[in-house]
């Protein structure tokens, strides 16, 4: 082996190499071009504090719905006095996930278990592929993820098998089986999309948080469509992000 | 030597928990675990980095004799590169044991992402782990070959271990230390990259402010090196008898630990500097953790203390010269270090993200506090241990210190086996021998398939859209999904608000509860509001609503702790905590033997001795039938232990005992006393009154604590107990005074004003200051606010209600309406249409003669509810007009719910025969001498008429119910468990007592729309609403009903009426030409003679015959009157016709106001010939007194406790789900109270009242009354079920039993108490 055939062996390599790294990402811009569904929806939340009477409703609908165990919370209401008020008068708030357009737990995710939906813009995660490592919920800013500990309600009701509606896959919960030591987290109610990705309140195709507020406090809708709830209560009234700062652009606003 | 062996023993101990713990995370996962959600790292990430930073240190430390030639540490090389793979090992298996699936690590390499930091480091570990082996490998190779002679187990070793490699030579040592340097040359920047890597890893997350630093990657690095040099120095310490054979080595560690120690501490402090001068809050907060948070030790003691000023002490000194004491001071570092690693992983988490999440929820996975739990404990033990186990082997098995010779001597003695000079390679070039390639071979096996498949991951990522792995499945979704099953329209029941449901029910089970749109409960008590957003296809579009209690209540429904067949007392004895000795029994004994205690009493002449409590909303029509054939007026029911003051006080006002406050339409409302928004009995409350406040309405809310529904207003005034009747009076002090009430309705339909104005003349807001606390300016501005903003409305319920002035100071706000003239008027206190199901009550056999037991009689304005109070007190003292014998109570708990509970418990234990009927083993059921199982409301009919003001009906339905049949005499659908509804039960007993009414004919068997006996009990109970629906204003039968949308029927045509006072009535009596005045038309063939007229009055016959006046002409009609009463019919013997309207001024037949006047009575003098409870004469005005019990010097503050939405009274704290959001109840004391008392929050403390104490924990809060201390009502059961009992405190026994004089109110909140600290 001599050195030119070395070197013609390693420029060959060389060049090849080269030629497979741009390939690939013509491939993939082919790829991407060819398959990316197009953003249809941008489904967000207008969450009306004024409205909010800190009954947790929401929050048991959501467990109720999602049938979620205990220590997981898809959202929840917290009730902190704003400062200055002498009296420690609370503001309800609740929580959801923020469905950020640029969500912190997606990049850290090592295994790609959890992405934001090009479609319409839900943060999921995908329990067969998330090894439970937690390192979303510690790059949260908002506390939006719970992991599933494989704790079960002891006294759990004793109706049947417990199966959850959660991305339409009907899992059965079982000790050893996922969602067991995954990450979870609000989804919007994406279970109640029908096919096209739309939801429908008249049909109770709404999540289940929205659905049942005593103060309506919850409006949900398509961020996109100038026509929705969501979008008129942007236009009219002043609404805030939390953590505005960090870039992460919450698709969850609140009104004050 | 004794070293070693406390080495190997500590290792070799440490395998058991290894072993233990190992186990339980394979068969339990991380249940045992306490990280959380909050905190999701715990002992084990801060373990990994701890073990990561070992091996990156103890690597790179290598590096100094394989890469740069360092002859000094040559003897110390191996044990490095050793100490790196062990260090890793542990390092990995312990984040393996972390990870959420240990079966799914191949993942990272499978589904990799290439910007995530743990990817990264995945990476670099795997890389560094293979060179890592390769360099170790090719640095033991010689030795490993010319140790596959020696004899027994190390020779075995050494065999497999080499890998089939041969040549022994030191011409392939040479060879082999070449290859070392290119590997180890490598593996310095891979090493520096991967435990910078991790730092990076916790650096790049803006979510947690502590990790968020630039110098995270360095100080992760230098803190390596520093750990990692001192780990080393410890080995070689022991292992290679260092500090005798390596004095000089060992002193240079030592020293350059040090430099590295020195140079973390100025790193670590410039961050901290750097930091909290920052003041980033999120920052400060794990930094004031850290330093002086719960754990301050693991920073002062074992960061600074063992791992920083120790070794610095040692090293920076002449005691640095001591070999033992560099080691000891490099002990302490590996030690510190651990310290190091909690305080970088846990106080970075322990601050919650978003204020307030930690307390949003009782959950322990959502707590900021973190400590390991035993699980978590031997796992790091166990790890620990395999440490050390692994480095003996290596010790034993690898000759780590030197190498070895060329030959080992067949009989090598163990002494001086090792004791041959250290070789020194020559870098003599040699051609690669085929183990070596074997080897490479090897060692590219396992990268390239790591590499590959990251690949190939990483291409299948980049090409493909992400979608879940599992896709949706159709079948299940058809199985389950949302239009699996069925939708069943019902009304809830979680509490008495009666809200409509649709209740989802898949294979015979519910599985979701939602809110029912049809219905008006579920979003406003006003039509128009209603009917803007409603159509009949799918209710109210914006969405109807339902609590968190109607939410939840699938956890009550198949609460395994419920009682599921009839139980029997077995032990005699009778105490809460006594117990019962259970004995399951049958339906037909438990019914036939309950008959036959029963029956005596009729038998005997006395039905009266029986006494039966029931529950407000559910199924009372048939209890309330059963008590009247049994022939006992003593039935009663929950109203009085809620809220008859207000029904009292308002009746006394205007003549309604129930008007609904028309928030939605009105601009400013004040709330004496009641959370509505948070007690949510009906859950349109939350809806109308945010939306008036939207609207640009206030909302003042008068209350000793600042409730949920404070929150929500835009004034809270904070008032003394019991005192809202003189902030009323001196409001109308300040309106009457200025002129400012709305004088046309204060003078057409108003009476005793005056005398009412000369009442408040001297009531002043100084006078009021001084017994409400609240200062007279705010009484005088929120007056002239009232008077003067339109519509306004004041309102109250049970707070200033349940007291001993209870009635009267609710009289005085309701007064306040009357000041401003909103009575009956938008945005006002509405009287509302009650028209809904009517329930026909059945006539016994004989007319019950006998009294009430509890003697409501003498109250002037008692409620038919009864006055539990006062039976239970007369029963303990065996008091009252007779002894009673037996008591049935249906679906309450009254030693909970009643003022002191433990003296109603002494008095229920008198009753000779006790059954209860409950769902759960209640405190009150533990008395029971029968326990009957009752049914949840998913699971039983009933009719619900509406707080709303126009007329509705909602029907509850059995959505689920019997999969299998418990045996009784009578057929019935029962529940779940196949237990009989409630009703079921009843007419059940009554059958069997064979209770007739006065036709002869056995209420329980005949159906009443049939007539024709009905076997099947829910038949007959289904005939019994089908009747009550018929008869009603719906006028539909029940399956009809069920038919209707949403199963409801609301009047689309009488929508809520306004100033109803005011309508002109219609004269319905018929006066022919000759004078005969009939009660209908002339061509209605029914009709019959009333009365006759002469000279403008109505007599029942000619004044000469002995006639009698009823009535008289007013307006050209004809009217039975009683002075300006307008009534129904004459007052004949036997009779008591209603009041229909009223002549005002004597001669305006109107509808008026339903009091003795007509008119809304701010005063009158009749009630003054009446005497109270007491034997005191009824206040004519609304006057305020003092309650009864005010505190004093012993017993100084006030008690007082609310409902709030996540419990409904006492029977939802066995709901887990409910639990959740509220698993106690602090008593919240004021921050200067709880100064006084030298209390804290979280502070344990006895509540004491001269009837008895309890412990309580205690919240501190500016929201509470300085005077006062109060919790939520609901908690400190000793029964219940499994979650329920000894949750929170109940405050029942420190009261009396305790009822108000006017309306037999229960007076929960009158109690006074000293708090000291337990």
């Amino acid at each position: 082996m001599d050195l030119i055939q070395l070197s013609s062996r390693r420029d060959f390599l060389k060049h090849a190499a080269a030629g497979a790294v741009a390939g690939a990402f013509v491939a993939h811009e082919a790829v991407n071009a060819a398959t990316t569904p197009e953003r249809k929806h941008h489904w967000g939340m207008v969450i009306d504090t004024r409205r909010c009477v800190g009954c947790e409703a929401c929050v048991i609908a959501c467990k109720i719905e999602n049938k979620t165990p205990p220590g997981v919370y898809y959202t929840v209401v917290t009730r902190e006095p704003l400062p200055g008020g002498g009296n420690d008068r609370p503001v309800f708030m609740t929580k959801p996930c923020f469905h950020c357009e640029e969500p912190p737990c997606v990049p850290v995710c090592p295994v790609n278990a959890t992405y934001k939906r090009k479609t319409d813009g839900i943060v999921v995660v995908d329990y067969d592929r998330c090894i439970g490592c937690r390192y979303c919920i510690a790059a949260c800013p908002y506390g939006a993820r719970s992991f599933d500990f494989g704790d079960d309600y002891e006294l759990s009701p004793a109706a049947g098998e417990i199966v959850s509606p959660e991305y339409d896959q009907y899992r059965v919960r079982t000790p050893e089986g996922s969602p067991v030591g995954n990450v979870r987290k609000c989804t919007f109610c994406l279970h109640l999309q029908d096919e096209n990705g739309a939801y429908d309140r008249e049909a109770g195709r709404w999540p289940a948080c929205a659905k049942t507020c005593p103060g309506h406090a919850i409006h949900f809708g398509d961020l996109d469509d100038p026509e929705s709830d969501v979008s008129r209560l942007l236009r009219e009234r002043n609404a805030i992000r939390l953590k505005e700062e960090l870039g992460t652009e919450p698709s969850v606003y609140y009104l004050l | 030597m004794m070293l070693k062996r406390a080495f190997w023993a500590v290792g070799l101990l440490g395998l058991v928990p290894f072993t233990v713990g190992v186990y339980l995370r394979l068969t339990t996962g991380h249940e045992q675990a306490n990280y959380g959600s909050i905190v999701p790292w715990g002992l084990w990430v801060a373990q990994y980095i701890y073990f990561i930073g070992l091996s990156a240190g103890s690597f790179l430390l290598s590096s100094l004799v394989y890469v740069f030639g360092v002859k000094r540490f040559e003897p110390i090389g191996r044990l490095a590169v050793f100490t790196a793979i062990v260090s890793l090992v542990l390092a990995l298996f312990t984040i393996w044991m972390d990870i959420g699936h240990l079966e799914r690590f191949w993942h990272v390499f499978a589904y990799p992402n290439a910007v995530s930091p743990m990817a990264w480091m995945i990476w670099l570990y795997t890389s560094y782990f293979i060179l890592l082996l390769a360099e170790f490998w090719l640095l033991m190779r010689r030795d490993l070959v010319v140790a596959r002679s020696m004899p027994g187990w190390r020779g075995i070793v050494a065999r497999v271990a080499a890998l089939g490699a041969h040549g022994a030579s030191d011409e392939s040592l040479a060879a082999d230390m070449r290859k070392v340097r290119i590997i180890a040359t490598v593996g310095v920047p891979l090493a520096i990259l991967f435990h910078g890597g991790v730092g990076a890893l916790f650096g790049v997350l803006a979510s947690r402010p502590y990790w968020h630093s630039g110098l995270f990657p360095i100080i992760f690095l230098v803190s390596a090196l520093a750990s990692g040099g001192a780990l080393l120095t410890v080995a070689s310490a022991i292992f290679q008898e260092g500090w005798r054979e390596h004095r000089q080595m060992i002193l240079d560690l030592g020293k350059l630990v040090l430099g590295l120690l020195l140079l973390d501490a100025l790193l670590q402090f410039s961050e901290i500097l750097v930091g909290s001068y920052g003041g980033e809050p999120g920052y400060v907060a794990s930094l004031q953790l850290s330093l002086a948070g719960p754990y301050w030790y693991v920073f002062w003691i074992g960061q600074v203390g063992i791992g920083l000023a120790l070794p610095i002490v040692i090293l920076a000194t002449p005691l640095g010269r001591n070999p033992r004491l560099v080691t000891l001071a490099c002990g302490a570092v590996v030690i510190g270090f651990i310290g190091v690693r909690l305080n970088i992983v846990i106080p970075g988490m322990s601050v919650e993200e978003i204020a307030g999440l930690s307390r949003a929820v009782d959950d322990p996975r959502y707590a900021t506090d973190y400590f390991p739990s035993a699980f978590e404990w031997l796992i790091t033990f166990g790890i620990g241990g395999l440490g050390l186990i692994l480095f003996g082997l290596g010790e034993v098995f690898l000759p780590l210190s030197r190498h070895l010779p060329a030959m080992v001597p067949a009989r090598a003695n163990e002494a001086n086996r090792f004791a041959v000079p250290l070789l020194q390679p020559q870098l003599v070039p040699v051609a690669v021998a085929t183990n070596r390639r074997r080897f490479l071979t090897t060692a590219a096996a396992l990268g390239g398939t790591a590499v590959g498949a990251t690949l190939v991951g990483t291409a299948v990522n980049v090409m493909l859209p992400q979608t879940l792995l599992r896709p949706a499945q159709a079948d299940r979704i058809r199985q389950y999904g949302r239009e699996a099953g069925e939708w069943i329209p019902s009304c809830c029941n979680a509490c008495g608000g009666q809200c409509g449901i649709l209740a989802h029910v898949v294979e015979g089970n519910v599985v979701k509860i939602e809110p029912n749109p049809w219905n008006p409960n579920n979003y406003s008590n006003i039509s128009s509001d209603f009917f803007a957003d409603y159509s009949a296809e799918t209710g109210v579009r914006q969405g109807a609503a339902i609590c968190p209690k109607g939410n939840a209540s699938i956890f009550s429904l198949y609460d395994p702790d419920r009682i599921t067949r009839p139980m029997k007392r077995t032990n005699p004895r009778k105490g809460i905590d006594e117990d019962p000795g259970w004995q399951e029994i049958g339906w037909d004994q438990a019914v036939t033997e309950i008959a036959d205690r029963l029956r005596p009493l009729r038998e005997s002449g006395h039905p009266e001795e029986l006494l039966w409590w029931s529950e407000d909303h559910s199924f009372t029509h048939p209890q309330q039938d059963f008590c009247a054939l049994f022939g006992t007026p003593n039935y009663s029911n929950h109203s009085n232990l809620c809220d008859v003051e207000r029904k009292a006080s308002f009746k006394m006002a205007m003549g309604d005992e129930r008007p609904l406050a028309d928030f939605i339409e009105s601009k400013y409302v004040i709330l004496f006393g009641w959370n509505p928004t948070s007690a949510l009995k009906w859950i349109h409350l939350a809806r109308i009154i945010t939306r008036f406040i939207e609207a640009g309405g206030r909302l003042v809310v008068v209350d000793p604590y600042l409730s949920d529904t404070a929150a929500k207003g835009q004034e809270w005034v904070p008032i003394r107990p019991a005192t809202d009747g003189a902030l009323a009076l001196a409001m109308a002090h300040v309106i009457i005074r200025d002129r400012l009430y709305d004088a046309d309705f204060v003078r057409d339909w108003t009476s005793g004003f005056n005398e009412y104005a000369a009442l408040v003349a001297d009531k002043t807001p100084a006078w009021a200051e001084q017994i409400t606390t609240v200062p007279a300016e705010t009484i005088e501005r929120i007056a002239r606010e009232f008077a003067t903003t339109k519509p306004a409305l004041a309102d109250s319920w049970s707070g200033p209600g349940q007291h001993t002035n209870g009635v009267q100071g609710g009289r005085a706000i309701a007064l306040l309406n009357a000041l401003v003239g909103t009575i009956d008027r938008p945005g006002g206190m509405i009287i509302p249409d009650k028209r809904g199901a009517k329930h026909a009550s059945v006539v016994p056999e004989k007319p019950i003669e006998a009294p009430r037991f509890d003697g409501l009689a003498d109250l002037p304005w008692g409620h038919g509810s009864g006055v539990y109070g006062r039976g239970f007190q007369r029963l303990l003292d065996e008091s009252g007009p007779y002894q009673p014998k037996a008591g049935v109570c249906v679906f309450q708990n009254l030693v909970m719910s009643g003022p002191a509970g433990g003296r109603i418990a002494e008095a229920l234990a008198k009753l000779e025969t006790f059954v209860v009927v409950d769902t759960n083993e209640s405190e009150t059921a533990r008395l029971a001498d029968y326990l009957i199982p009752g049914t949840h409301f998913l699971e039983r009919y009933d009719l619900n008429s509406h707080w709303v003001t126009w007329s509705a009906v909602g029907l509850r339905q059995p959505v689920v119910g019997a999969t299998r049949r418990q045996t009784s005499p009578w057929p019935y659908r029962g529940g779940i468990f196949g237990q009989m509804a409630e009703y079921e039960f009843v007419a059940a007993l009554g059958r069997q007592l064979g209770l007739r009414n006065k036709d002869g004919a056995e209420f329980f068997s005949v159906g009443a729309v049939s007539g024709e006996p009905v076997e099947d009990l829910t038949a007959w109970y289904e005939e019994q609403l089908s009747n009550e629906l018929k008869k009603g204003a719906p006028g539909v039968t029940l399956d009809e009903m069920k038919a209707l949308p949403g199963a409801v029927w609301v009047d689309d045509k009488k929508l809520t009426a306004y100033e109803k006072y005011a309508a002109p009535l219609k004269p319905t009596l018929v006066v022919d030409p000759d004078g005969t005045v009939y009660d209908k038309p002339t061509d209605d063939s029914r009709r019959k003679a009333q009365a006759i007229v002469v000279d403008g009055i109505l007599w029942t016959k000619p004044e000469a015959e002995g006639g009698e006046k009823v009535g008289r002409i007013i307006a050209g009609g004809a009217w039975f009157t009683d002075g300006d009463r307008i009534l129904s019919g004459p007052r004949l013997e036997g009779t008591k016709p209603a009041q229909i309207g009223y002549a005002i001024g004597g001669d305006d037949p109107r509808r008026g106001f339903f009091t003795s006047t007509g008119k809304v009575q701010f005063y009158n003098a009749v009630f003054a010939e009446k005497n109270d409870a007491n034997g005191r004469p009824v206040d004519a005005g609304p006057v305020y007194q003092p309650r009864e019990w005010m505190p004093d010097a012993e017993y100084p503050l006030y008690l007082i406790n609310w409902k709030e939405a996540s419990h409904t009274h006492t029977r939802s704290q066995n709901n887990q789900l409910l639990v959740g959001l509220k698993s106690s109840n602090p008593l919240i004391i004021n921050p200067a109270t709880a100064e006084r008392y030298g209390i804290a929050d979280g502070d344990e403390v006895i509540v004491e009242s001269p009837n008895g104490q309890t412990r309580a924990v205690v919240e501190v809060s500016p929201r509470m009354h300085p005077e006062v201390v109060g919790l939520q009502h609901g908690f400190g059961h000793r029964a219940l079920g499994r979650v329920a009992k000894g949750r929170g405190t109940a405050i029942s026994d420190l009261n009396t039993i305790r009822y108000d004089p006017l309306s037999g109110q229960a007076c929960h909140k009158e109690i006074c108490v000293r708090v000291r600290k337990a």
